[in-house]
């Protein structure tokens, strides 16, 4: 009963090590990668500061492990935020606006990759997106206008601010080009 | 010399703070919460229909997270599975969070249920976008997959239990609240360390500053959370972030509660009477971030689980109850030969968590119970149990099984089951047929049973 008493107690000893490393590990790369935004990176601290921020690739390449920057940069009264709106044009100069759903995706795909792909004139994504837009609907584009629809804050709230065509990008060539 | 003894006094602490001896009931809870959570998320976030989705889109657009690659490696580095699969791995991890909730093969189906969340989400974020709700999520699930989280309220634990007692013959009182574990502790202290991390990481990032100087307060200056508040109200049709946003000294408010909370969470960690604070606060904040902003946070609200010490407010309750309270308990009186009613007497004991009931053997007590009810024959003791309550009425079979009901909370719900029209009829039927047939229920391991039994 003793021996098998001091066996279970060598086993729990040996346990904690293993358990002990992952708890480091997880509290590592937690601080790490969430408390990034205050690591002392930039020139103007000393060497040794800026050598305690380990260097990970941007989130999320270390998923589950992220940091935590929604909603942080700070607004300030008569700063607008921007509303992006697609158009699609067809040959017959409709135009349609194309929504989230059109392409497969939702509002985050929307934004940050087919806006973001016409505002950088990616022309490989754009076709992409097309392609799979026109597969549902019959609609034939020649052309995709980037409006951007701002709202202006103030104290009391929003008011519209000055519509701005954003890109224009003609199809045709494109394809034409690929 | 001195720095050997240093690194074991450093050690010791390492040891005492993490390995402290802990309840292993409140990480069972913990586990029961998290996981039901989670397949409830998993179901009502329509996962399914989420993978087919993307599985739709051209591959171009696909770039597999390292954590995903990691996953698929056997198949190749970027492979990228069809709907089929991914089908497959959803329904897996269904199984397996079902069979992690209650407790079978706990640690193997807690280890795959984590695996499976990490591969769908992961797939999920590998198309260009990706969310902060489910991180923390993943995380727990794979620590907890790591804990002796299956120790008790499990079906392991209780099949073990009655595997014991059926083995030494005899039925044992125990109570699972008060079973401890040196590691216990580590997995739920780790998680709110997550929490003080992240929480202070999102503080942290609305005070850091780009420019000269390392912090700013102009994250507190209402028009921030106004800005989002309507872009998000607008955005996602939240009236209630429209309205917010319109009030520039409430949105002023806001922020500044919210910073705080935030940048001070981690006190919870050096005082814990603070969660009854901070817990509260936090889940009004998620649960306010929702209706105004529509970010969804609410795995952060069953996550806080992890703060809760479950044994101790479960005793502090039941102290309040007026029939925990008694002297006097009901005396539960059953048949210590019978296989059948040691493994009915384990299950019941299981459940009674906080000592409400006090079991009898008949064997031992007959004598004085004889003398004070002489209205009970040993025989009908034999036959069915009986239940003595504090008044000196007696309940027998189906109805004492019912009465038993009442005072362990656990098993309410089959109150309501016992309580239903024509129960009263049909459930004493239903419990004198499975009486007589102990022998065959119990493949009468040790030839005992007292029913059919001459030799007692």
């Amino acid at each position: 009963m003793a021996k098998h008493l001091q066996a279970q107690t060598n086993l729990k000893k040996l346990a904690i090590l293993p358990i002990s490393l992952v708890i480091l590990t997880v509290l590592f790369f937690q601080a790490s990668i969430g408390l990034r935004s205050v690591c002392p990176r930039s020139n103007r601290f000393p060497s040794f500061l800026k050598n305690l921020c380990p260097s990970f690739p941007s989130p999320p390449a270390i998923y589950p492990f992220l940091d935590y920057p929604m909603y942080s940069t700070p607004k300030y009264e008569g700063d607008s935020f921007d509303r992006y709106w697609v158009f699609g044009i067809s040959e017959n100069s409709n135009q349609v606006r194309i929504l989230p759903k059109d392409i497969g995706g939702n509002f985050w795909v929307f934004q940050k990759n087919f806006v973001s792909a016409i505002q950088k004139n990616d022309k490989e994504k754009i076709i992409q997106y097309v392609e799979f837009y026109q597969s549902s609907n019959p609609n034939n584009l020649v052309k995709l206008r980037l409006e951007n629809h701002p709202l202006v804050l103030s104290s009391e709230g929003l008011s519209p601010g000055k519509t701005q065509v954003i890109e224009t990008v003609k199809l045709k060539t494109l394809q034409e080009k690929k | 010399m001195n720095l050997p003894k240093k690194w074991k006094s450093l050690s010791q602490v390492w040891t005492t703070y993490w390995f402290r001896p802990a309840p292993l009931f409140n990480l069972a809870v913990c586990r029961i919460f998290i996981v039901a959570f989670q397949l409830f998320y998993l179901i009502n976030n329509n996962y399914i229909s989420k993978l087919f989705d993307l599985s739709a889109l051209p591959d171009s657009q696909y770039k597999a997270l390292p954590i995903l690659q990691l996953l698929v490696t056997p198949l190749g580095w970027n492979y990228n599975p069809p709907f089929a699969f991914l089908a497959i791995v959803f329904w897996l991890t269904l199984v397996v969070g079902l069979l992690a909730l209650i407790g079978l093969k706990t640690n193997l189906s807690l280890i795959f249920f984590a695996v499976g969340n990490i591969f769908m989400q992961a797939y999920i974020y590998s198309f260009g976008d990706y969310h902060h709700p489910e991180a923390l999520m993943i995380i727990t699930l794979s620590l907890l997959a790591l804990s002796p989280a299956g120790k008790v309220l499990s079906i392991d634990d209780l099949r073990h239990r009655i595997q014991q007692n059926i083995k030494r013959r005899r039925f044992e009182v125990f109570n699972i609240m008060t079973k401890k574990s040196v590691f216990a502790r580590w997995s739920l202290l780790l998680v709110q360390w997550m929490f003080a991390l992240i929480y202070l990481s999102a503080a942290l990032s609305k005070l850091g500053k780009p420019g000269p100087g390392l912090f700013t307060l102009d994250w507190m200056n209402g028009y921030t959370l106004q800005y989002y508040l309507l872009r998000d109200g607008l955005r996602w049709g939240s009236d209630l972030g429209i309205w917010l946003g319109q009030h520039h000294t409430l949105a002023w408010i806001a922020s500044c509660t919210a910073i705080l909370f935030e940048g001070t969470f981690f006190l919870v960690l050096i005082f814990p009477g603070l969660i009854w604070l901070y817990i509260p606060m936090g889940a009004a904040l998620h649960t306010g971030i929702y209706l105004t902003q529509r970010a969804p946070f609410f795995q952060y609200i069953a996550i806080y689980a992890v703060f809760i010490p479950w044994t101790s407010v479960i005793k502090t309750l039941s102290r309040r109850q007026r029939f925990a309270r008694t002297k006097n308990k009901p005396e539960l009186l059953y048949d210590g030969l019978c296989p059948l009613c040691i493994r009915s007497m384990t299950v019941l004991c299981y459940f009674d968590w906080v000592n409400c009931l006090t079991y009898s053997d008949l064997e031992k007590r007959w004598l004085s119970v004889s003398e004070i009810h002489p209205e009970i024959s040993l025989e009908a003791c034999r036959e069915e149990m009986h239940l003595l309550l504090p008044n000196g009425s007696v309940r027998k079979g189906f109805f004492a099984f019912r009465k038993i009901l009442r005072y362990l909370p656990p098993l309410w719900p089959l109150l309501v089951v016992c309580h239903f029209p024509a129960a009263s009829t049909i459930g004493p039927k239903i419990y004198k047929f499975v009486a007589s047939r102990r022998p065959q229920f119990d493949r009468c391991s040790y030839g005992t049973c007292s029913i059919n039994s001459d030799d007692k």
